[in-house]
Order: structure tokens, then sequence, then C-alpha cells
């Protein structure tokens, strides 16, 4: 074989190859979101009534919350349903998450997903509390407005009220703390953000 | 061979059967309040099943309350031409127009949403790819590195017709001949 013509094949398969190793080296499962670095959708939305008895007519209960009157403070977002297996296993960390940093100016929040309020009650009742409120997005609008595509998702919003991190799949106990403890040391440079569907191992930093 | 649902070793189930077993098992999903159903609709368990306190089932229309189709034609072609462009996120490989999910639905209601705000449908893309990012477009915007998904295919048909245009000149030149080649002529038998 001559020499151009080994050059021409190599010229031809490499890109191929260059192309499919690129391509099936990623999950196509994880969508890039360009929201980490950028300013989180504004929402205002109602909050779930967890106390019984429980009104189908009107769910929700009290003020509802603005994000933007949360400015100055972290923010952690969760996507959840009660359908949602995976929602399970991270329940625990965000409930001990979020009664750990009660006090530190860090606001959890569950936004229910495409699910029956009815059915949100009784799941949290189930797993035994939410120390946390669960805000209702009856028509997917804030979810859509956060590029959502399933649940579990939660997103890290720095006091700057822009998005640091937005997770796909659950959260650990270890991926909460490595957030929010450098949110509120005010250590997440803008833009540094990033997406993910694989948490942080323990110890790992990013 | 048609397919057959094996549920035990020597029990075979007809693929018929299978059928009308789960359209029954789906039917009967509403039933159970614990399960919203293929989707998890929002209204699927507001069957008085509860707890309601109010003695009404209505939804509360704060809450609840769907996006309309517009009354003009032209806008819902709008609404559509838009959702055709639009992937859905549960799917992937389907348009928001093409799939039946509930995410996709409520994708087009946004769409009707900020179409009655003013926006242009331009805009409404763009309001789409700030929250997905450009995947969210089934087709990328022929500009920048995205342009190469557009010049390849036409790149890869111009090299191969050449390609194939000189590999035929060559055959044609190594066939001595070809096209009016010279047939052996029998040699009358002698005598």
């Amino acid at each position: 074989m001559s020499l151009g013509r080994m050059l021409l094949g190599l010229l031809i398969t490499l890109p191929i190859v260059a192309l499919l190793a690129f391509g099936l080296s990623r999950d196509p499962r994880v969508i890039p979101s360009p929201l980490p670095g950028r300013d989180a959708p504004e929402f205002r939305l109602a909050v779930l009534d967890t106390t019984p008895p429980y009104s189908v007519r009107d769910p929700g209960s009290g003020e509802p919350i603005h994000l933007s009157q949360l400015r100055g403070d972290v923010v952690v977002v969760n996507f959840w349903a009660s359908w949602c297996l995976a929602c399970r296993d991270e329940h625990g960390p965000l409930s001990r998450a979020a009664a750990r940093y009660q006090d530190e100016g860090v606001h959890f929040f569950g936004v229910l997903y495409n699910d029956t309020p009815g059915s949100a009650v009784r799941w949290i009742e189930r797993m035994g509390g939410q120390p946390y409120p669960t805000l209702l997005d009856p028509r997917s609008g804030t979810a859509i407005e956060y590029g959502l595509y399933g649940v579990p998702e939660t997103f890290f919003i720095g006091r700057d009220g822009r998005v640091a991190h937005k997770q796909v799949g659950p959260v650990t106990s270890e991926l909460i703390a490595h957030w929010v403890d450098r949110l509120l040391a005010d250590e997440v440079p803008m833009g540094e953000g990033r997406a993910s569907g694989e948490p942080l191992e323990p110890g790992e930093t990013s | 061979m048609r397919p057959r649902f094996v549920m035990h070793p020597g029990f075979v189930m007809h693929p018929r059967f299978v059928s009308v077993s789960m359209l029954l098992l789906l039917g009967a999903l509403p039933a159970f309040p614990a399960f919203p159903g293929p989707g998890g609709s929002p209204l699927a368990g507001l069957s008085g099943q509860e707890g309601v306190t109010s003695g009404s089932v209505v939804p509360n229309p704060a809450v609840f309350q769907e996006s309309q189709p517009f009354d003009d034609p032209g806008m819902e072609a709008t609404v559509r031409m838009l959702a055709t462009q639009l992937r859905c996120p549960t799917c992937q490989a389907l348009s928001i127009e093409d799939s039946p999910s509930e995410l996709s639905q409520q994708m087009k209601e946004v769409i009707r949403d900020r179409l009655r705000e003013g926006m242009t449908p331009d805009e409404v893309k763009a309001h789409f790819v700030a929250a997905y990012g450009e995947w969210i477009l089934l087709s990328p915007t022929p500009s920048g590195f995205n342009l190469l998904v557009y010049l390849l295919p036409l790149a890869a048909v111009v090299v191969g017709g050449a390609l194939i245009a000189l590999a035929m000149r060559k055959w044609m030149a190594a066939t001595p001949g070809s096209g009016d080649r010279e047939v052996e002529q029998p040699t009358p038998p002698a005598g």
C-alpha cells in the first residue's frame, strides 16, 4: 500500500473515530445547562399546605414565596415528585442539610413537579416530614424556566441571585455541603458553576 | 416469528392478551390515588379522594388554570411551527409538537403564554434556549461551530463524488478497449 493511500485512509477514518470517541464518551442524558453563572429565573409560588385537613381547592397556604425577596441569602431549590424514586434517596440528605443550615441564612425549597398536592402530602408524611417548604408549580412554568427535564434536579443559588450549580439526579450530603459552604463563604466566582449529573464523591472538590 | 412474552419457563402469553391486559391496567391506574399514572398529571388525583374540606372538587383557577388555544388559526399555526422546532426534554428524539408527554404539552402552553405577552416567535425560541441551551432546538442555528453540521454532509457528497469519479476514470483506463472490445472470431474449420 502506498504512503499516499495510507494517508488518505487516515485522513478519512481519523475524524470519524474522533467524532465517535467524542460522542460515545458523553452521557446523552446529561444536558448541559446554560443556567450556572446566570441569574436564577424569578418565581412566585404558593407553599404546599401540609397540615391536615388538606384542601384540594386551595392546596397552597400563606404568602407565596418570591425568589427575589431572598436576594442576599443562599437558596437551594429542589424539584421533586412523589412518583420519583430517586427523590426518596435525597430526602434524608436534604432534610438534614435544611436543619443544619437553618440558622445560617440558607433557604431550602422543594418544588413539586407534575404531581398532585395530595400525593405530595402523603409522601411527606410517609417520609417522616420535610423540614422545609414545598412550593406548588401547577403548570410546570417554573420548572420550564429552570430548564428542567426530569426529577430530581437541584439548583444552588448564591447570595447574588446567580445559579452556582445545577445537580441532575439525587444530591448527597457531601454535595450539598460542598456547594452551600462555598456559597456561604462567597467562594464561587461568577460563572464558575457547572451542571453535572454526577454526584461529587466524598472529599472531592471541583 | 411473532414476539411472545415469557413470564415463566413453560408459560407463554399471547401478544394480544398482553396488549389487552396492559390497556386494562392503564385504565385502572387512576383508581390508585398514590399512583399518578403515566406522566403524573397534576389533575389526575383531583377525584375527590384527597380529603376535600370545601365540599367541591372544582380546581382553584389560580392554581390549575390551563392555557387555552388561540381562536386565531394563524396564531395556533405559529404555536405549532415553534413546537415542531423545540425538542421534547423527556423523550429527546421528538419535537414537543409530536410528543404526548406532559412536559411537552406544558411547554406548548408556555409558547402560547409568551406569544400572548407579545413575544415574537424568535423571542420565544430564545426564551427556551436561555433555559435549556441550544440543545432544545431540534435544528441547531447555522452559525459558528454548528455550521459544520450543515456543511459536512455537503462536503462529504462533493468529496465522495470526486473520489468515485476518479476511481471510475481509473477503472475505465485500466480496461483496454472497453466499449469496443474485440470479439475473438472462431476460426473456420479447415477443409
